[in-house]
């Protein structure tokens, strides 16, 4: 590569810093987004193990129990019996914890035998500086970690209220921990440690969460997990600590996936960004690329020239896009976290994490597009003959040539995308993968229907005179600028016509099911701290009262446990169902009167989530682990429900009793009032019982609202994402506008000479704009439609298991219509100040 | 024109290529522009037309202060009483050869089929027939400027700015042009202001001036 060579083609992208900018800036924001939702996901994800870690220690496995917990015998078994050194009980609960003053925060309550530590938690074990085991032992005693202690203003000695559940009681802080390694001061930040008698009395928990062992990975280690496995009881399992975390995690993965397919969305945008930049770049040194391949530079030299400044472009965009990126995602990860906390397990996110995986995919994402964006202009302008690239109609007859062929193209790339759709996979990827086919399809598309379109429209644009006239001949005329531009800002438009019908779609569905499912009058439940959580338990003494509540017709007792099933986590409600429930279930499978026979029997009825994921239908059957060892369960059908995305199980009360013997507990009750009376009335009764504490009761309308607010915030990073794309699609726009009509200087100068008035040069600007705009909006409907269509029945059915029905208005079309307008007629505005006040005498003279 | 002055300012040195320049041009009189290259005589065409702006001095056409209109009335009046010729021809890529010829009639606000027979018929006079419906760069170089001289006289202009209109052509294909040029002005008592390095040109001028150091000169009558 010759020096000058390449300062040539640095000093040209220095003399027209709009386009460099414009450029940079389309990588730059496409990056960002990439990066960001990376950060935001990332971070969640690890504060998450990193908790999780910190809070398992060394353990290398667990014993955990199914709702009922792990019994206490079973350790002293284990210690006992076994002669085991390496293993602890714990009990790990969130509490609310409230001081004397007022403050109040959530945190992980984690009761241990601080004598069998050492093992496992650092922090827990006794040393200078660290566990005053008096203190712990001391009776409700509680340690937070200082900078919690900080931050709710607590010294030792200070009692605080704790609640779980409907029970609150008074502990007292016993101490501070001030561990000195980083990862015990993360994992302190949300704990409050206690002894496990003291951990039992706030909780109510008379058993233990799960034993930890710790076991050398060779013949003895599992020597000793055999022996474990031996001495088990019937509903205990052994788990690997990884597993148990692993299944934890893997539920945010379509979660994370739909973000980083969104993020891709606006990093395409950026491609088409620097496409264009090249091109016009391209279009403008034709002369001098002429010049150069007369005087001897070889074609291969010029693509490489084009190449290498693309690659200083990406470098310079992707380094500024990272930097973006990472500002962007620590603003993301809060709305992040708060849907992992609304759906999945709790997490507190308390830094931003910047992983090197992170930095090597948008550097890749970033360098990668530029380079690859590049590439066909930069061999189509080197490999031009000398003389013809001097000529512009070469260019135009040729694009109108190839609109055929890519016309033929694009039929063939629809027809795979059509084919991907309709394979019967379950795969995410391959969906969204379908989704990009079918996105460069419609771009391959585009020049040939621009052509019909405009010729369509010439008419009614002609009728405004010599400018319309003017305005409808050149957008065809400069096919090879207007047809990506349009592309681009069209595929912008159908993202948001397609994020707007699903959303819209999947809110209908999520409003019909709650109608239909929400038939009880008060739903009641123990405080919920988490997604994940079900340790609350109802006070048997708040149900006996509830019962005698004036207005009270009928209580409906569940038990909700989170149980796993295979490698993943699964929600079994136990529930004594009668005829007036049935109504709530929308059945997908099998007939009413057969499901209610089998469920009766001991079937489960199944989430049409959990069976999609699981394959199963009605008839077929399903393992759990249960308190009296692992069985086989029958699906006795599959129901619409839109709770919970990892699945849910109904299963019958008694049967539930007989699974899990000795576990009457009661998490929820729907609440069913007498004839004639306020549902918001005997809502106030029900929280002003004494035994009520700190219930979280709701309305049938309070509730549905709840849900429809959680429901629409899961969708504000979608929105937000949304919007990332819209931006960068029309400064996309904007710049491809903006070469359009620069590139026209000299064009708009000869018109000027000849009468054209400024305000005509408004005038033609704007016509040209609008139509382009208005070419898109429409291009924009169908793909839209169709990419709403796969988002519901391929993207969202593989990602959550859920189906609804596609619900198109009329609004997501015209909102796509004008904000298409809009969006040219707003980057035509400075070309047309330009031209229209411009020195004409200057135009003409520009070459 | 009187007592035009222009200068151009490249951020270290100012050059003054018009420096008082005094020329009246008579209904249907032809004047030849002489002068070396970078002499200023696209600018003195440009600053005619109402273009370029000049520094200091004014110009009058047909009774009316072109340097004291306003852009919008500067425009109208080149609308109907200029037509140019430009040495690279300059069309309108995206018109057909027609539509280019018929533009001018249709800013001036002649009617659509109107102005398509006049185009038509101008076509035909400059030899051009047949090709209404080319796109200029299907045209050989020749053909092109016959198209703008059409193009230039559609409207019938009080004064034609040719700025060397045979500069890119061959001599032969030079002289045609010419020949059409000059017939056609003449015909249509059209004033005609032509910057030229050709000799061809002043011997069919009423006037020959040449732009020297910043003012003109009469070089022969």
């Amino acid at each position: 590569m010759s020096r000058l060579l390449l300062l040539s083609g640095i000093r040209y992208h220095l003399r027209h810093p709009l386009q460099l900018a414009l450029a940079v800036l389309g990588v730059l924001l496409g990056v960002a987004v990439v990066v960001a939702v990376d950060v935001a996901a990332g971070s969640a994800r690890r504060a998450f193990l990193l908790s999780a870690e910190a809070v398992s220690g060394r353990a290398t496995h667990v014993i955990r129990g199914g709702p009922a917990g792990v019994p206490g015998d079973v350790y002293v078994r284990l210690r006992v019996d076994l002669g085991l050194d390496s293993v602890a009980p714990v009990v790990d609960r969130y509490v609310r914890v409230e001081t004397a003053g007022g403050a109040s925060r959530v945190l992980r309550l984690l009761g241990v035998d601080p004598f069998a530590e050492r093992a496992f938690r650092s922090y827990v074990a006794p040393g200078p500086g660290q566990l005053d085991f008096s203190a712990l032992l001391a009776r409700a005693s509680l340690m937070p970690g200082a900078a919690t202690a900080g931050e709710l203003g607590l010294e030792p000695g200070d009692s605080v209220r704790a609640t779980t559940g409907t029970r609150t009681v008074t502990a007292l802080i016993g101490g501070v921990l001030e561990p000195t390694d980083a990862l015990a001061r993360r994992a302190l930040a949300d704990l409050v440690i206690a002894d496990i008698a003291t951990a039992q009395e706030v909780t109510g928990f008379r058993a233990l969460d799960r034993i930890e062992l710790r076991v050398s990975d060779d013949a003895d280690g599992a020597a000793v997990l055999d022996a474990v496995r031996g001495a088990l009881p019937a509903g205990l399992e052994l788990l690997e600590t990884e597993a148990l975390t692993g299944a934890t995690v893997r539920m945010t993965r379509a979660f994370e996936t739909n973000l980083t397919a969104l993020a891709l969305v606006a990093l395409v945008f950026g491609m088409f960004l620097i496409y264009n930049s090249v091109t016009f770049s391209l279009v403008r040194r034709r002369p001098l690329i002429g010049l150069l391949r007369a005087q001897g530079v070889t074609a291969g030299g010029v693509t490489g020239l084009v190449l290498l400044e693309a690659l200083l472009i990406g470098v310079v965009a992707t380094a500024l896009g990272m930097a973006a990126g990472v500002l962007l995602g620590s603003q993301l990860v809060a709305l992040v976290a708060r849907t992992v906390n609304d759906l999945y397990f709790t997490v507190a996110v308390s830094s931003v994490h910047v992983s090197g995986v992170t930095v090597v995919k948008g550097a890749a994402l970033g360098v990668g597009a530029t380079v690859a964006a590049a590439f066909l202009p930069a061999r189509a302008a080197a490999y031009a003959a000398p003389r013809q690239s001097l000529a512009r109609s070469t260019l135009e007859r040729g694009t109108r040539r190839q609109a055929r062929w890519l016309t033929v193209a694009g039929a063939a790339v629809l027809a795979v995308a059509v084919l991907m759709l309709a394979v019967p996979s379950r795969s995410i990827v391959l969906g969204f993968a379908a989704l990009f086919v079918l996105i460069l399809a419609a771009a391959l598309l585009t020049p040939a229907l621009t052509l019909a379109l405009s010729a369509a429209l010439r008419p009614a644009v002609a009728a405004a005179g010599p400018v319309g006239r003017l305005a409808a001949r050149s957008v065809p005329a400069s096919l090879s600028r207007t047809a990506p531009a349009i592309a681009a800002l069209s595929v912008a438009l159908a993202v948001g016509i397609a994020v707007t019908i699903m959303v819209g779609s999947f809110r209908a569905g999520v409003e019909t099911w709650l109608d239909r499912s929400l038939q009880a009058d008060l739903y009641i439940s123990a405080p919920d701290f988490g997604a994940d959580r079900t340790d609350g338990v109802l006070d048997p003494a708040f149900l006996e009262d509830v019962a005698t509540v004036h207005g009270v017709a009928g209580i409906t007792r569940y038990r909700h446990a989170n149980l796993l099933a295979g490698d993943d986590i699964v929600r079994v409600i136990g529930v004594d169902l009668d005829l007036r429930h049935y109504d709530a279930f929308e059945l997908l499978d099998g007939t009413a009167a057969a499901v209610w026979r089998d469920f009766a029997a001991g079937g489960v009825l199944a989430s049409e989530s959990f069976a999609w994921r699981r394959g199963l239908e009605t008839g077929e059957s399903v393992r759990l682990a249960t308190g009296v060892g692992p069985r086989e369960l029958t699906v006795a059908g599959v129901f619409r429900d839109y709770a919970s995305e990892q699945g849910v199980l109904f299963i019958d009360g008694a049967s539930y009793r007989r699974l899990w013997p000795g576990d009457d507990a009661v998490t929820n009750i729907a609440v069913w009032l007498a004839d004639g009376h306020d549902a918001d009335v005997v809502l106030a009764r029900v929280r002003a019982l004494p035994s009520a504490g700190g219930i979280s009761a709701r309305s049938n309308r309070g509730l549905r609202e709840a849900t429809i607010v959680v429901f629409d915030r899961t969708f504000v990073i979608t929105g937000v994402l949304r919007l990332l794309a819209l931006i960068v699609a029309f400064v996309g726009v904007t710049g491809a506008l903006m070469a359009l009509h620069l590139e026209r200087q000299r064009e708009v100068a000869v018109l000027r000479a000849t009468g054209l008035t400024p305000r005509q040069v408004w005038g033609l600007v704007g016509a040209q704009s609008g139509l382009l705009g208005f070419i898109a909006a429409i291009l924009a409907a169908p793909l839209g439609l169709a990419m709403a269509w796969a988002m519901v029945h391929v993207i969202n059915r593989r990602s959550f298991g859920w189906s609804f029905d596609l619900v198109a208005g009329s609004t997501p079309f015209l909102e796509a219509a004008l904000v298409g307008v809009a969006a040219a007629l707003l980057a035509g505005v400075w070309p047309a100040w330009r031209m229209a006040s411009g020195n004409i005498g200057a135009g003409l003279r520009e070459e | 024109m009187r007592a035009i002055h222009k200068a151009y300012d490249d951020g270290t040195t100012r050059q003054e290529v018009l420096a008082g320049v005094d020329l009246d041009v008579r209904s249907g009189e032809l004047v030849a522009l002489l002068g070396p290259s970078g002499s200023g005589k696209s600018t003195l065409l440009n600053i005619i037309a109402g273009l370029d702006p000049p520094d200091s001095g004014s110009v009058e056409l047909a009774g009316q202060s072109v340097t004291s209109l306003d852009e919008r009335s500067r425009t109208l009046l080149r609308r109907r009483d200029i037509g140019f010729v430009f040495q690279f021809f300059n069309l309108v890529p995206t018109l057909t050869v027609a539509e280019n010829v018929a533009l001018p009639l249709e800013l001036t606000g002649s009617a659509r089929a109107a102005g398509r027979a006049a185009a038509a018929s101008l076509l035909h006079r400059v030899g051009i027939a047949g090709r209404d419906d080319s796109f200029p760069d299907e045209l050989s170089g020749g053909e092109q400027q016959r198209v703008a001289i059409a193009r230039a006289l559609a409207h019938r202009p009080r004064l034609v700015l040719a700025d060397e209109p045979t500069g890119n052509l061959d001599h032969a294909t030079g002289q045609r042009v010419l020949d059409l040029l000059t017939g056609l002005v003449r015909e249509f008592d059209t004033a005609m202001l032509i910057a030229t390095h050709s000799t061809e040109v002043v011997a069919r001028a009423d006037r020959v001036l040449t732009l020297r150091d910043g003012v003109l000169v009469d070089t022969a009558a």
